[in-house]
């Protein structure tokens, strides 16, 4: 059965959205440290991701709310916004989806913690995981559905290639950009059996990825429009108001 | 304990190899591409990058171990693409055979395909920085009998590194660090020129692109997609004209060098000698591959002087470093040059 998923960012994400689309966008420099350093209701947010959510819930047949951020762990929901979440989706009769990123030390123990709070909360979680490390973390809760998210979903990006592959393209090589790390039969093999995974995400290329869930006895994820490329601790968002 | 210094080694000339194990290089790696790929994949495959380090020549590439073996040097083979497809098995058969018999130290590698599927090898593997190791719970998950050492990424915090190696709860892994010579300015590890002077003319294409096309389509489409395959969509709630902004904006403060902002370690390779040495890691592989050899030498003395000086100071790394047109300021002008020429071939 198909899902129709949405990626609802953090409450600080959604709150600079919600006054970039009120400031028609105006991104001067000034105006973003400006915005920075206000401080920000944090129903105001949750008003704006209503708006969003009753949006696309009119325009498409949603089934689900992917909650929290896949790049960045600092962006994890904090403890009161996940609850907030699951209120929000229930009230939409949606499911959630809980979003991790590669987690370091710190931030792992802190995913922990949320992780309880979503088995408590829902009774049958969902977490899609972007770091080898908190695979780790998944014995510990047995109700616990792992996703494999797309940073580690290796597949051809190349932004030479953005909005289609060249036309002279030979076979073979639309062959080899077609390749993706989900055809491996032994990685797939190896993520079911040690850690139950049984969907993952990828990227939705021009050129058509060779994974075919059907015949790998998975299920996949496609994300759209926008395709991870590459990570960075440059962050356009953290860093604006940097000097 | 004394950090290794690894070299990679591209293909070098003969007399210059020589002349780098005499200055003191114990540790080389060395990757290949088989003709065959060259020919199948053209340019298309980003693992591709010329003068990587990667050997096309077989039998120069024997020729070349034999003397790091009889010099007593150690040598890695990089086998290190993302991904190695099914299809091309028989081309990672051939490289294993290759490194089983010429004594390579360990194959480097970031496809953890290659991790479950080679369970028996007597050579082992050292997981490349691409593996992007963030927490020391990775190094749980990936405790392998086959895996003997994991460089960690060149992206991570002095912090994150830090934790990595003091909680690695597997004491006998061998944790490196690999490091540009030349900074770059993505936490990718993509080349700098390579990517930059693609990245902006693409993104105003890009733009244009997305500005014209009709985001309902799109999702009509995969709103179908979903229905045929059984699969599983998710869609971002962020207008086009602002991730494009966001996009164009990324790559305005990149190139300003906001990626030179908090403790990032890896502005300049050696640069950041002062602030990883007291990590102690066991290896410590300084990219070299891009430059040319007369910078390689150059490169490889201050390498040789700073090992030679237990715990140095931020001064005496400084003082190595003091010459002209080789620091940072020169990594930032050589990109805005090429930045600048291609946007003006661009018209």
């Amino acid at each position: 059965m198909a899902e129709l998923c949405i990626v609802v960012p953090s409450l600080e994400k959604a709150q600079l959205l919600r006054t970039l689309t009120l400031s028609q966008f105006t991104t001067t420099q000034s105006a973003w440290s400006e915005y920075l350093n206000q401080n920000h209701d944090a129903n105001e947010s949750l008003t704006y991701l209503n708006d969003v959510v009753s949006y696309f819930s009119e325009t498409l047949p949603l089934t689900r709310l992917y909650i929290g951020n896949e790049f960045c762990e600092r962006l994890l929901p904090s403890e009161s916004e996940l609850r907030a979440f699951y209120e929000l989706a229930n009230e939409n009769k949606l499911k959630i989806t809980l979003l991790s990123a590669p987690q370091t030390h710190d931030s792992i123990h802190n995913l922990r913690k949320l992780l309880k709070i979503l088995c408590q909360l829902d009774p049958e979680p969902e977490l899609v995981v972007n770091d080898l490390g908190t695979l780790s973390l998944i014995s510990a809760f047995p109700t616990l559905k792992p996703i494999l998210g797309r940073t580690l979903t290796t597949m051809n990006k190349i932004p030479q290639m953005a909005a289609r592959p060249p036309r002279d393209l030979t076979k073979s090589q639309i062959f080899a950009i077609s390749e993706i790390s989900l055809s491996q039969e032994k990685r797939l093999a190896w993520y079911k059996s040690k850690y139950g995974i049984h969907r993952f995400e990828c990227d939705a290329t021009p050129q058509r990825p060779s994974y075919s869930p059907r015949k790998s006895q998975t299920s996949g994820s496609l994300y759209i429009p926008w395709v991870y490329l590459a990570g960075s601790r440059c962050c356009e968002l953290a860093g604006l108001n940097l000097p | 304990m004394t950090p290794i210094v690894g070299l990679t080694l591209s293909e070098i000339p003969m007399p210059d190899l020589e002349a780098l194990i005499k200055l003191g290089f114990r540790t080389f790696y060395f990757g290949i591409t088989f003709p065959e790929w060259q020919q199948k994949f053209n340019r298309v495959l980003l693992a591709h990058r010329d003068s990587n380090g990667l050997a096309t020549d077989f039998l120069g590439l024997v020729e070349r171990l034999a003397i790091l073996k009889e010099k007593g040097c150690q040598y890695f083979l990089s086998l290190d693409a993302p991904f190695y497809p099914d299809s091309e098995s028989n081309f990672v058969e051939t490289a294993i055979q290759f490194a089983e018999k010429n004594e390579v130290k360990g194959i480097i590698i970031s496809d953890l395909n290659l991790v479950v599927t080679y369970t028996d090898l007597h050579i082992p593997f050292y997981l490349s920085s691409a593996i992007d190791i963030q927490n020391p719970a990775t190094l749980s998950v990936l405790n392998q009998p086959n895996i003997k050492g994991v460089f960690l990424p060149t992206k991570s915090t002095l912090t994150a590194l830090g934790q990595i190696i003091h909680y690695n709860p597997n004491k006998t892994l061998e944790i490196g660090l690999s490091m540009w010579a030349r900074d770059c300015l993505f936490g990718s590890g993509q080349c700098q020129s390579d990517c930059h002077m693609h990245r902006v003319p693409l993104c105003r294409k890009v733009m244009k692109r997305k500005l014209e096309c009709d985001v309902s389509k799109d999702l009509e489409f995969i709103t179908s997609l979903t229905e045929n395959t059984g699969q599983h969509a998710a869609v971002q709630p962020i207008s086009e004209k602002d991730q494009i902004r966001f996009l164009n904006r990324s790559s305005y403060w990149q190139n300003q060098g906001i990626a030179y902002a908090d403790d990032f370690p890896f502005e300049c390779g050696l640069c950041a000698w002062e602030k990883v040495a007291p990590l102690a890691p066991q290896y410590l592989d300084f990219n070299l591959s891009n430059l040319p050899i007369d910078e390689i030498h150059h490169y490889s003395r201050v390498i040789q002087k700073l090992i030679k000086t237990e715990n140095p100071t931020p001064k005496q790394c400084q003082s190595a470093l003091n010459r002209p047109g080789m620091c940072q300021s020169r990594s930032r002008c050589l990109y805005q040059d090429a930045f600048e020429t291609k946007e003006s071939t661009n018209g």
